[in-house]
């Protein structure tokens, strides 16, 4: 998508105020560094993804870089692959994969398994070439040596390719370490309002499944503005059940409403009457919420409701579990956003104790 | 009309500028065979047109001796194109034609500019450039060119401009070529009323429909041999001006750009691969729909090779065609 039209361009000029920005280089630390020479071929086949086949006839071009270096005028599918070794291998904690910005769609695979996917291939297709591919790697799916990723690509039209980013590969993130549950990964959702949502008993197995942390525009709701629910379940360990316990859900794009078991425990607003320049900024805010103890139960139900101003929307960055008081206040110093001094967070964000 | 003729032929191309960057060409201006009137049987790779007289091309036929006629006439030329072309596309050039034209070779129709009676439509000031199917050319022997001109008035016949054979970019060579002649209609779909013939590819602008930016469809039939339908196959819709979506045996398979042209972007610059899922294609005959909208200017199927490819060589020509 190399020559962007007015409209798209200004679309451009808006995103650098308004989307999230680059992840903190400060929470992740490198694991294996992918940027470099790749496998490469055009095409589409599904056997790609198996490590079992051999691919080392393929041609070897450099990412990140825009395909059209190499094939001039390519469109449509071509697949990336890569070997590597895990050298250190973090005891606990969370590993990451980032690939930069891919143009226009893409999925991935390491070992075999599909570990994501950011867009949409046809028939339902949808570009996500202006969106940061950050994909939570299973556990056990790591051997110390003899790794292969799989990534495929489709591009509709100019460039194409695993494009940019100053981070493209494994990265170990800092702050998953310190949390007692990871809640990451796949959590319900639905746009659609409707009653009792943030009850416990509220039954949401028609709802769709998404990845959290990540935008529901990188998940099949392209376009999508406005209000959006999440909700999870999750099983209390009982090594922490005396401990005073807070909800980390990192950065909200824009505005949230949280409800554990069915009551209102935290929220962020945007207050127009504070500063008109900075109204829809209350997503660089990093949530973390306190637990009330008494809400807790063995089985609870987290809802999250989410307002989208417009762009991207969604819990679209972590951390996202819970922690105790102690590492509660590593994540906030952590993560405290320069943009927002401590003494403002209190206007936009409100705790409540039951 | 010929100061306004130069200021247009800016406008005029059908094939983008690099393509006619050629990387090597075969001169093919001279004297051509001439003959005024028409016949169908003129258009035939054996035709004997050793009586025919000799005009110089390009020049108007006016100044060739034939002052003041309108209508029909054809030239026919015969060119040897050596092996060394093999691999490239071969774009055949005609430089202006004053008014419409109908080219053949080796007795297949390649292309056609403008509108001829009854429902004439003027192309004088396009630059003609067709891209030749290149499962019809005989490399090393000697090819029949034959190029049916209508001339409404004053000055006609193959007037000005470049007139050549060019070796493009390195060829794709489709397991089945559909490069060719194309049923069209405009429209959002097929309507089997309003169908006539269309040469793929090159602008509708020249082949009828003058100024006309909107919704049609390009459709035809193709047979796959019995056995022959291995492994995944590529569909190679060219490049398109502006949007399209691709139809194969009625399944959607893909499309470029906003079809419904409400976001505006330049995917007429883009080549089409569309990678055709298991089970779509049968042995035996197969319908495929182009569906394009064109929001302004030259609409269509501009350029490009148009076919069918295995994967397998559609992988080898990308490899073949990378930049070293």
């Amino acid at each position: 998508m190399k020559s962007l039209v007015s409209n798209k361009l200004s679309l451009l000029l808006i995103t650098l105020f308004i989307i999230p920005v680059s992840l903190k280089a400060t929470d992740w630390s490198c694991v294996v560094n992918m940027s470099g020479s790749w496998y490469f071929s055009v095409g589409d086949d599904p056997s790609w993804a198996n490590p079992k086949t051999d691919v080392s006839g393929w041609d070897k071009i450099f990412v990140p870089g825009e395909w059209e270096e190499y094939y001039k005028d390519y469109n449509g599918y071509a697949w990336y692959r890569k070997n590597f070794d895990m050298h250190s291998y973090p005891e606990n904690g969370k590993l990451i994969l980032l690939l930069g910005k891919i143009d226009d769609v893409d999925e991935v695979f390491i070992n075999g398994i599909k570990v994501g996917q950011t867009g949409s291939f046809f028939p339902d297709y949808h570009t996500a070439y202006n969106i940061d591919r950050k994909y939570n790697l299973p556990e056990n799916l790591l051997k110390p040596t003899g790794n292969v990723i799989a990534v495929r690509v489709f591009d509709e039209g100019n460039q194409g390719g695993i494009l940019s980013g100053n981070d493209i590969g494994i990265f170990y993130d800092n702050d998953y370490s310190l949390l007692s549950l990871d809640l990451s990964g796949n959590w319900k959702f639905s746009t659609y309002r409707e009653p009792d949502v943030t009850e416990k008993r509220f039954d949401d197995k028609q709802w769709k499944t998404v990845l959290v942390p990540a935008s529901w525009e990188s998940q099949g709701y392209a376009n999508h503005d406005g209000y959006g629910w999440y909700r999870k379940e999750f099983t209390l360990p009982g090594n922490i059940k005396n401990e005073d316990l807070y909800l980390s859900l990192g950065r909200i794009d824009d505005l949230d409403k949280v409800y554990l078991n069915g009551k209102l425990i935290g929220r962020t607003e945007d207050l127009e009457s504070y500063n008109r320049f900075n109204r829809s900024n209350a997503w660089r805010m990093y949530r973390i919420y306190r637990i009330p103890s008494k809400l807790l139960e063995t089985r609870n139900v987290i809802t999250v409701e989410v307002y989208d101003y417009q762009q991207q929307g969604g819990i679209f960055e972590g951390p996202i579990g819970i922690v105790t008081r102690k590492n509660a206040n590593i994540l906030q110093e952590r993560n405290e956003d320069e943009y927002w001094p401590f003494d403002v967070r209190s206007i936009f964000q409100s705790i409540f104790n039951w | 009309m010929k100061f306004i003729l130069i200021a247009l032929s800016l406008t005029g191309l059908s094939i983008n500028a690099g393509a006619t960057d050629f990387y090597k060409e075969i001169n093919i201006r001279g004297n051509w065979y001439f003959k005024i009137g028409d016949n169908q049987e003129w258009s035939k790779t054996n035709f004997d047109d050793s009586n025919w007289k000799k005009n110089y091309v390009p020049s108007p036929w006016e100044d060739e001796g034939y002052q003041g006629y309108d209508g029909y006439a054809w030239y026919r030329q015969k060119i040897e194109i050596p092996s060394s072309f093999k691999d490239r596309r071969l774009i055949l050039e005609l430089g202006y034609i004053d008014d419409v034209d109908e080219v053949f070779l080796n007795g297949v129709k390649i292309g056609q500019s403008g509108s001829f009676p009854p429902y004439y439509s003027t192309a004088y000031n396009a630059r003609r450039l067709y891209e030749v199917p290149l499962n019809i050319v005989r490399y090393d022997g000697l090819n029949s060119i034959a190029v049916r001109v209508y001339d409404s008035q004053l000055g006609g016949g193959i007037v000005s401009g470049d007139i050549r054979i060019g070796a493009s970019d390195i060829s794709i060579s489709p397991d089945i070529n559909l490069t060719g002649t194309w049923n069209f209609n405009t429209g959002r779909n097929i309507n089997d009323s309003k169908i006539q013939e269309i040469i793929v590819p090159g602008r509708w602008e020249n082949q009828g429909f003058y100024n006309y930016d909107g919704y049609a469809v390009y459709s035809r039939t193709f047979t796959i041999p019995a056995n022959s339908i291995k492994n995944r196959m590529v569909f190679l819709a060219g490049r398109i001006d502006d949007f399209d979506q691709l139809y194969i045996n009625g399944k959607f398979i893909g499309q470029t750009g906003d079809y419904e042209g409400r976001e505006f972007s330049n995917k007429y610059t883009e080549f089409r691969n569309y990678f055709i899922p298991e089970g779509v294609l049968k042995p035996g005959t197969n319908t495929v729909e182009i569906k394009v909208y064109d929001s302004t200017g030259d609409g269509g199927i501009l350029e490009g090779t148009i076919g069918l490819i295995s994967q397998d060589n559609f992988i080898k020509y990308w490899r073949m065609k990378r930049n070293r």
